[in-house]
């Protein structure tokens, strides 16, 4: 999908520069057409619907060699800054002789009013041919045609200066988006091989039942875990319902020590998270707060809505021997992706707080702006 | 096998569904007695203690005392229990080893898996009862005599004096032997100061050699020092290291 956008946006791209430069060649001429009409008007030339047609006709051929230099130009897109200006100004040349040819016609040949006429017979006083008079006229176009291709040049850069921005907002992005997977939750191995050796109890025992519940939780987790995307939203009722799956593999794992208690408000179920926000936390709730422990720790997952906010805690009461393991905890891997996702994601509007709990446990609160999934 | 002493054997995990397993695996090795249940460490030592179990089959992530520090204790207090640790996870505790284990299992626990490491532990006890039983414990050797690594999808001893090369790799150590080379989760500081002296010879910040592995020493042409093994191998020497390599290799 992604891929696809990609193609599209290039083409389009490429199709509004070839727009801007034709329009660029229509302005050009529409320029000289308005400018010198509005000369001869000022300066009250008799004939002014001749010289119109002639100039309509001139400008018309004008855009035509304009776009013949255009489509010349359009070859050397992709070369150097350095040979596109040398070629737009070579190439102006013969345009330039052309068009400066074809004004001598229209203006000089075609019959011509007083004052070209006038102008010829000075021309003709002091012994110069038309030639003189085309090259004059060459002279002067070629400023005027140079212009416009150091101008298509000037496009062709800026062209090329927004594909390279373009590049790197899309290098950004996805760089982000890289950083985000690989912050996100990965399959802890502890946990995957301590599920398999309980659940090959159930099997040896013949509890075929229970057995049978935490494959189909293992399962639902890890797909659900490998599926989510962690760069993109999930509605926090969804997180949530994973993390009850998490919980009830657990539990099986730790049946007198494990409860788990969920809080959850209805404006913040329908919030969007981060997908996985929470896994991290609970992995931890577990690690630190009920593995050290020999008493029943409960594991509190609340969450509500507070006007733009929305307010996630993890918290448990557990920890070694009413000792907390505060250490190994803030400066888990966990926390720390989790905070960094956040911080990625919001862009420094989320907070993170954790600490370690008087009476022993640990508790992390996030805030994060409250958007309806 | 009929001339073998049941084992009294105790187990240790927090989980009720991991002791259940072991209790179930145990009960098909009739020459395992099983004596006794702990769902945490300090509880496994207090039963250890007041039953003087043949063999402890140890988990090692328990509350309050972990596993490691339950062997570590039984050791210190001189108790001949041999220990085997049951574990769901190949990178555990740095120190774990620091204690003499007869073996090292993942779980979930194959069958066939413990017997070997059961038929290890009844080769053990009966070494030491042909040396005599007497002695109540051979002086340990202040140098380790062996590490447990990972190697594919089981843990396993490799003896210190097979490995010829250690090679430093970020927070792992490579140990070579032969061919083959393992990972021990270890720094290289805490392995230099485990390893003999007389057999070993720190080269450079992360590399560590056999004594005898080392055929000569030369210049590299850009002021260094070069180790060339028998192997034909080239290890470079680091400054720190260069007076004593040099000594070692001039004597």
């Amino acid at each position: 999908m992604r891929y696809k956008r990609g193609m599209t946006d290039s083409t389009s791209d490429t199709q509004r520069d070839r727009r801007a430069s034709l329009l660029s060649i229509g302005c050009f001429w529409g320029f000289y057409f308005m400018l010198n009409t509005l000369r001869w008007a000022i300066e009250g030339e008799p004939d002014q619907l001749s010289g119109i047609t002639r100039r309509t006709v001139v400008s018309l051929f004008g855009i035509c060699f304009t776009f013949i230099l255009y489509l010349v130009l359009r070859r050397f897109e992709r070369c150097s800054m350095r040979v596109l200006v040398t070629v737009a100004f070579l190439a102006s040349l013969p345009v330039s002789i052309a068009y400066a040819m074809l004004n001598y016609a229209a203006f000089y040949m075609v019959q011509p009013t007083d004052r070209i006429l006038q102008e010829m017979a000075k021309y003709s006083a002091e012994h110069m041919g038309p030639w003189v008079a085309i090259a004059d006229s060459t002279v002067t176009w070629y400023f005027f045609i140079a212009a416009w291709a150091v101008l298509y040049v000037a496009l062709v850069y800026a062209s090329r200066v927004r594909q390279v921005e373009q590049r790197a907002a899309r290098y950004r992005t996805e760089a982000q988006a890289a950083q985000l997977r690989a912050l996100r939750y990965q399959i802890n191995p502890h946990f995957l091989f301590n599920t398999l050796n309980s659940l090959s109890t159930l099997v040896l025992r013949r509890r075929t039942e229970e057995a049978e519940q935490m494959i189909v939780n293992l399962a639902a987790f890890f797909r659900a875990s490998l599926t989510v995307d962690a760069t993109e939203d999930v509605p926090l009722s969804e997180e949530i319902r994973m993390q009850q799956l998490y919980l009830d593999i657990e539990k099986v794992r730790f049946p007198d020590r494990l409860l788990a208690q969920f809080e959850i408000a209805p404006e913040a179920a329908a919030a969007s998270v981060p997908g996985l926000i929470l896994q991290p936390l609970i992995e931890n709730a577990i690690k630190y707060g009920v593995g050290p422990s020999t008493r029943p720790v409960t594991v509190a997952i609340r969450a509500h809505g507070e006007a733009d906010r929305l307010h996630l805690t993890v918290e448990d009461d557990g920890g070694a021997y009413g000792e907390p393991a505060t250490q190994a905890h803030s400066h888990g891997v966990g926390l720390r992706n989790v905070c960094e996702r956040l911080a990625a994601r919001f862009d420094g509007i989320a907070e993170c707080r954790y600490g370690a709990l008087p009476g022993g446990g640990f508790r992390v609160d996030l805030v994060l702006p409250l958007r309806q999934a | 096998m009929t001339g073998r002493r049941a084992l009294r054997t105790l187990i240790a995990d927090d989980e009720p569904l991991a002791i259940e397993r072991l209790q179930i695996l145990c009960a098909r090795l009739p020459e395992l007695h099983l004596i006794g249940t702990a769902m945490d460490g300090a509880a496994a030592l207090r039963l250890a203690e007041a039953l003087s179990p043949d063999l402890l089959l140890l988990d090692i992530a328990m509350p309050g005392l972990d596993g490691l520090g339950v062997a570590r204790a039984l050791d210190d207090a001189g108790a001949r229990s041999a220990v085997i640790f049951v574990t769901a996870l190949d990178n555990f505790a740095v120190d774990a080893f620091d204690v003499a284990a007869v073996d090292y299992l993942l779980k979930p626990v194959e069958f066939g898996r413990l017997e070997r490491a059961i038929a290890r532990v009844h080769t053990k006890i009966e070494h030491r009862i042909d040396a005599g039983t007497a002695p109540s414990r051979p002086p340990a050797s202040r140098w380790a005599q062996e590490f447990w690594v990972p190697y594919r999808s089981e843990i396993i001893r490799v003896l210190a004096a097979d490995i010829e090369l250690i090679v430093a790799e970020r927070d792992y150590m490579r140990l070579h032997i032969g061919q083959r080379s393992y990972l021990l989760h270890q720094t290289i500081g805490a392995l230099e100061r485990r390893l003999d002296p007389a057999e070993f010879v720190r080269l450079h910040r992360s590399t560590i050699v056999r004594r005898e592995r080392v055929a000569g020493i030369k210049r590299d042409g850009e002021g260094g020092w070069l180790i060339e093994l028998k192997d034909g191998r080239e290890l470079r020497v680091g400054r720190t290291y260069l007076q004593n390599v040099r000594a070692m290799v001039e004597r």
